[in-house]
């Protein structure tokens, strides 16, 4: 039988998605970002101090910090992070600058967001506020 | 996002162009920006507004589904199940309503329209179901509220109306700014859709295959590289490829030809049947995109004709 699944699951898309592009990525002030030689930018993300890096700290080289690499794209779009801009703002901008289609770019910005934030180098300010929000 | 989805794209007419078959001919459709687009896929080719981009695809052509969405939210859901009898279709739509928990929309606002049976209450997202006795297909597309409230009913009604069926002799797969009419025999076998690359490949039989490619931010993806360079990079390895002819005129694009041979490895080079492949790439300027239309057939031939026609969206 060709029984569409309920579509109830549409407009909870439909909150996600508007809660999704009004989020705003937000840079970690306590990365440092540099420009080799080479041309290529790389992040200095700082570690956390745990119980266990404190006990150990003495005895084994802990990294004090994680580097990161971006290529020109990454760096260009970490760029635009200002902590104004929203998501649905990035994306457009990414789209009108390669002229790619919505979810194409919506596509590449929010697996690099999500890879900058598995990393520490963003937080994503999330708008309670903003239509979909958890207080609109 | 609310725009006007009224006028056609290049005044095509999406009824007649589901089974037109005009070779690597057919006029690109210059005139951008669209507002609309060819939605084509198994049983059925629609006119959507350019804004709906497919999120989720079916590859079966016995049952499967679609789903769609704008930047707002998801637009529409497009299902497909093959049938041996015409179904009783004002029991398929009571049958939805029940699942949504609603049994009073069912007399509110039921209808026909161009085919359609419809229903539709105020607040609820408006399901449309018809039965194609050509593809003897079950056809039913949900157009959630926010659709509705996006570009309004009345556009919905020109959805509709652009059907037309999709079950000829020519094929139409059009879906992720794709576009591309084949001979029925080829049958969907793969999709790849990433960001800035899409690819759709067919079969006909073992070793007969087409791939339509797209591929966007080309001064990211091809680089400084030539389009022959790069589709010799796409290959890999494993072709012996040879450009026929540079700015290869067909139609209106101006292009690529290059021919290659599948290589084996070992003992399959021995078993392997005589095939040859022919790629045509050619760049859309206003788009802009690099299209690679690729064709491995049997046989020694030179016939370097293209078996399907490709639109650029």
């Amino acid at each position: 039988m060709n029984q569409p699944s309920k579509i109830s699951g549409a407009e909870d898309s439909v909150e996600l998605m508007r809660r999704q592009h009004a989020s705003i990525p937000v840079r970690n002030a306590a990365v440092d970002q540099e420009t080799g030689e080479d041309g290529a930018v790389r992040l200095h993300v700082p570690l956390r101090d745990s119980a266990w890096r404190g006990l150990l700290g003495g005895l084994l080289p802990f990294a004090k910090e994680r580097q990161l690499e971006l290529d020109a794209l990454g760096e260009e779009v970490l760029g635009w992070c200002d902590g104004r801009a929203t998501v649905r703002d990035l994306i457009e901008r990414h789209r009108q600058r390669h002229l790619l289609s919505f979810f194409e770019s919506r596509a590449m910005l929010l697996s690099f967001f999500e890879l900058m934030m598995r990393r520490g180098v963003l937080v994503m300010k999330v708008d309670d506020a903003a239509p979909g929000g958890r207080n609109s | 996002m609310k725009t006007d989805h009224t006028r056609k794209n290049g005044g095509r007419t999406p009824s007649s162009a589901c089974t037109k078959n005009g070779g690597w001919g057919h006029p690109p459709s210059l005139a951008k920006p669209a507002q609309t687009v060819r939605l084509g896929w198994h049983h059925l080719c629609l006119e959507i507004p350019e804004c709906w981009e497919v999120l989720g695809y079916g590859m079966r052509s016995r049952d499967g589904r679609l789903l769609l969405s704008d930047p707002g939210g998801e637009t529409l859901q497009v299902h497909w199940k093959r049938l041996r009898r015409p179904p009783n279709l004002e029991n398929r739509i009571a049958e939805w309503h029940r699942s949504q928990g609603d049994s009073t929309a069912i007399s509110t606002g039921t209808g026909h329209a161009d085919g359609w049976l419809i229903s539709a209450g105020s607040s609820h997202p408006l399901l449309a179901v018809r039965y194609d006795a050509e593809s003897k297909a079950l056809l039913t597309l949900v157009f959630s509220d926010h659709a509705r409230q996006g570009i309004g009913d009345e556009a919905i009604g020109k959805v509709l109306r652009s059907f037309s069926t999709n079950s000829g002799k020519q094929r139409v797969w059009a879906a992720f700014g794709l576009d591309v009419t084949l001979p029925a025999e080829w049958k969907l076998e793969s999709v790849e859709a990433w960001p800035a690359a899409q690819r759709l490949h067919f079969e006909r039989r073992r070793n007969e295959r087409v791939s339509v490619h797209r591929y966007g931010m080309l001064p990211v993806v091809v680089g400084n590289d030539t389009d022959a360079t790069f589709f010799a990079r796409i290959k890999g390895s494993r072709i012996l490829a040879r450009v026929e002819r540079e700015l290869e005129t067909r139609g209106p694009r101006q292009g690529t030809l290059i021919s290659y041979e599948p290589a084996g490895r070992g003992l399959m080079e021995l078993l392997r049947k005589p095939s040859r492949g022919l790629a045509w790439l050619w760049r859309e300027q206003s788009v802009p995109r690099l299209f690679i239309f690729d064709q491995l057939l049997r046989g020694q031939g030179t016939d370097d004709e293209p078996v399907g026609e490709v639109r650029c969206q």
